[in-house]
């Protein structure tokens, strides 16, 4: 069940890597991760709900690259899909994809919460 | 050092980076990846806040911008404008972050004046590459103004030390000076080769009097246990980049300086090491290669300046030696800029003075040759002072004969008085000398023969024997007035007579015959002086 698993493995061990194998830091990372998401949400959803393309471009794009950051492929590609729609000046299924977003960021949040309590090590999600 | 070994020491040095992100999940990740580089990484979550930081004056200078494009008050396109806008930040390099799908933003932005790209998500090897070549490029341009900014310093420096070519001492106090200023060496040293392979100081910046005088009173000698002595053994620039980790190394005055950074830089001739220029710094902190090159263009004109003094030293020696055997004006003239042209023959007035010894024939044929050279010993070294501090040049001594002229080389306006105020002197210090012959039986007479008139004066003779002569008229007549006058008798030609009748008693002596000149030439006896300079 890799492929619909919310955040991408491969990644994860890059990420540890990366930072020196560091779980303190990681969990730093996740919690500000989780911080700053839901805001980002709540700013997109807002601009749609105001009818503003314009507004949803950084929301998106933020939301876009932290997720990919964490390697929560599948929120990020959503995000990505909303921030190209909005660039374009269109929110055609823009809700339906924040609304998929959302929903995707709460297995996100599970699977973090996952991560950090194995100390990053497992692979398993 | 190469250019290739200067870039190494460029990239090798840690960046100060500015992260510039909205998402604090990008900023922390960029951050831990950058402090784990090695490098020191600052964040601000937007352009606006970017660009306060980058220009406050009072905080440390940031080397590097990581900047994420999509951010609220001022996006990054904006940002990057403004940073290339401000000519204080226009050289700053700029890497801009993307996302993989969006390279047309990237080219945008390049074209903007972005230094480089980094696409989401990071990869640390290639972050790294990024920072160091842009790092890079800062560093080099900022080398290019230090370096020019040296250069200047540089010039200025080599122009006092052109102007003081003479002056050893005032060179090496510059170089020991400007050096340690703008290598910001807390102790600037030269060390200058004496006898026995000593190497001692010569020329001290450094705040300790104390150390300096030791160093001044203790030279090094080639060896591990100093830098200038591994400096005598490599004769290659030396650097110590902490003396704490170098057992080697014992000397006292640098541990008591607080000294922990070295670097020596040998002064060649011709391979050898003839001195050693030693820069010392309080901390550990390496000689930057411009450092070492600087240093080393200082340690090259060290070595011209050193050059320069030994050789005007050797000239002057040369000339006092020469002025023992022949005229010190012709000496003077030989070791002279204009002296060749000089020698090799020129017109000039002149006045002729040729005096020689009545009785003389008939003294050398009778005395013996003790007494004979003691009698021109005397006669000689008398006269010779009068010439001396009357500032003739003697042409040359033949037995009891001698020829002196005036207003050559050395320009003489008063050129006939002064020759006829010697020849006064003369006649004078002659009757002394004459007394004491008198009394062992030698009877001898002094006539003098002065003649004033154009001669060709400059070197004549063979290679290996030259003599500065003066050809002419004036000569040969001087000459024959001299052998026409009667001991104690000065004759003068017609032309000196004009010239010093103001100041001379004269009589005429009439018109005489003289060998080699078809007419009879009007001649005067001079008496005495009546001028107001002293005869």
């Amino acid at each position: 069940m890799t492929g619909d698993a919310a955040l991408d493995a491969a990644t994860i061990v890059q990420l540890f890597e990366a930072v020196g194998s560091d779980p303190d830091f990681l969990d730093e990372l996740a919690a500000a991760y989780l911080a700053d998401a839901p805001e980002q949400l709540a700013a997109a959803r807002a601009a749609i709900a105001a009818g503003s393309a314009e507004d949803l471009v950084r929301p998106a794009h933020t939301l876009k690259s932290s997720s990919a950051t964490l390697g929560a492929q599948a929120l990020a590609g959503l995000a990505r899909e909303l921030e190209l729609g909005a660039r374009g000046g269109s929110l055609d299924g823009a809700d339906a994809a924040l609304t998929a977003a959302e929903a995707e960021f709460a297995r996100v949040e599970a699977a973090l919460a996952e991560r950090r309590r194995s100390g990053w090590t497992s692979s398993a999600s | 050092m190469t250019a290739v070994a200067a870039a190494e020491v460029v990239l090798s040095r840690t960046a100060r980076v500015l992260v510039v992100d909205d998402s604090r999940v990008n900023r922390l990740m960029l951050a831990r990846l950058l402090t784990s580089l090695g490098h020191e990484a600052l964040e601000a979550q937007d352009g606006r806040l970017a660009l306060a930081r980058l220009r406050d004056t009072g905080a440390a200078p940031i080397d590097v911008v990581l900047l994420d494009l999509v951010m609220p008050e001022l996006d990054g396109y904006q940002t990057l404008a403004e940073i290339k806008a401000d000519p204080a930040l226009a050289a700053l390099p700029v890497i801009v972050i993307s996302d993989v799908d969006d390279l047309a933003s990237v080219v945008r932005c390049i074209e903007m004046g972005a230094a480089d790209y980094l696409s989401r998500p990071y990869e640390p090897s290639i972050l790294r590459a990024r920072i160091a070549s842009s790092l890079g490029d800062k560093r080099l341009r900022d080398l290019e103004r230090e370096t020019l900014d040296r250069q200047a310093a540089t010039n200025e420096v080599l122009k006092v030390i052109s102007r003081s070519t003479f002056d050893l001492q005032v060179v090496l106090d510059i170089v020991a000076e400007t050096a340690g200023r703008l290598c910001r060496a807390e102790s600037s040293h030269v060390y200058l080769e004496e006898e026995g392979q000593l190497y001692r100081l010569v020329a001290a910046a450094s705040s300790n009097p104390d150390h300096v005088a030791f160093e001044r009173e203790h030279p090094h000698r080639a060896g591990r246990d100093t830098m200038t002595g591994r400096v005598i053994l490599s004769g290659q620039p030396v650097h110590v980049d902490d003396l704490g980790a170098d057992p080697e190394y014992d000397w006292p005055t640098a541990h008591e300086n607080g000294i922990r950074t070295l670097l020596g830089v040998p002064i060649l001739k011709e391979g050898h090491v003839i001195g050693v220029i030693g820069l010392g710094r309080r901390e550990v902190r390496p000689f930057s290669a411009p450092e070492i090159l600087l240093v080393s263009t200082f340690a090259e004109q060290a070595a011209i300046a050193i050059e320069n003094a030994r050789l005007v030293e050797t000239i002057d020696r040369q000339r006092t030696e020469l002025a023992r055997f022949i005229s010190p004006q012709i000496a003077a003239l030989v070791s002279s800029a204009e002296g060749e042209q000089l020698l090799a023959g020129h017109r000039r007035q002149i006045t002729a003075l040729f005096a020689d010894l009545r009785g003389f024939t008939h003294f050398s044929e009778t005395a013996e040759p003790e007494e004979l050279l003691g009698v021109l010993r005397a006669y000689h070294g008398a006269m010779g002072a009068l010439v001396v501090e009357r500032g003739g040049t003697l042409e040359h001594f033949a037995g009891d004969g001698m020829l002196v002229f005036f207003n050559d080389p050395v320009p003489q306006e008063d050129h006939a008085q002064r020759a006829v105020a010697m020849a006064i002197e003369m006649r004078l210090r002659f009757a002394e000398l004459a007394k004491g012959w008198h009394k062992l039986g030698y009877e001898l007479g002094l006539g003098i023969g002065i003649s004033t008139g154009y001669a060709t004066l400059g070197r004549i003779g063979f290679e290996g024997r030259y003599d500065y002569a003066a050809i002419g008229n004036a000569v040969i007549l001087a000459s024959r007035l001299s052998t026409e006058a009667k001991a104690g008798q000065i004759l003068l030609g017609q032309r000196t007579y004009a010239a010093v009748e103001e100041l001379v008693e004269v009589e005429g002596a009439g018109e005489l015959e003289l060998k080699g000149f078809s007419r009879p030439v009007p001649a005067y006896l001079a008496l005495r002086w009546t001028g107001d300079t002293a005869g």
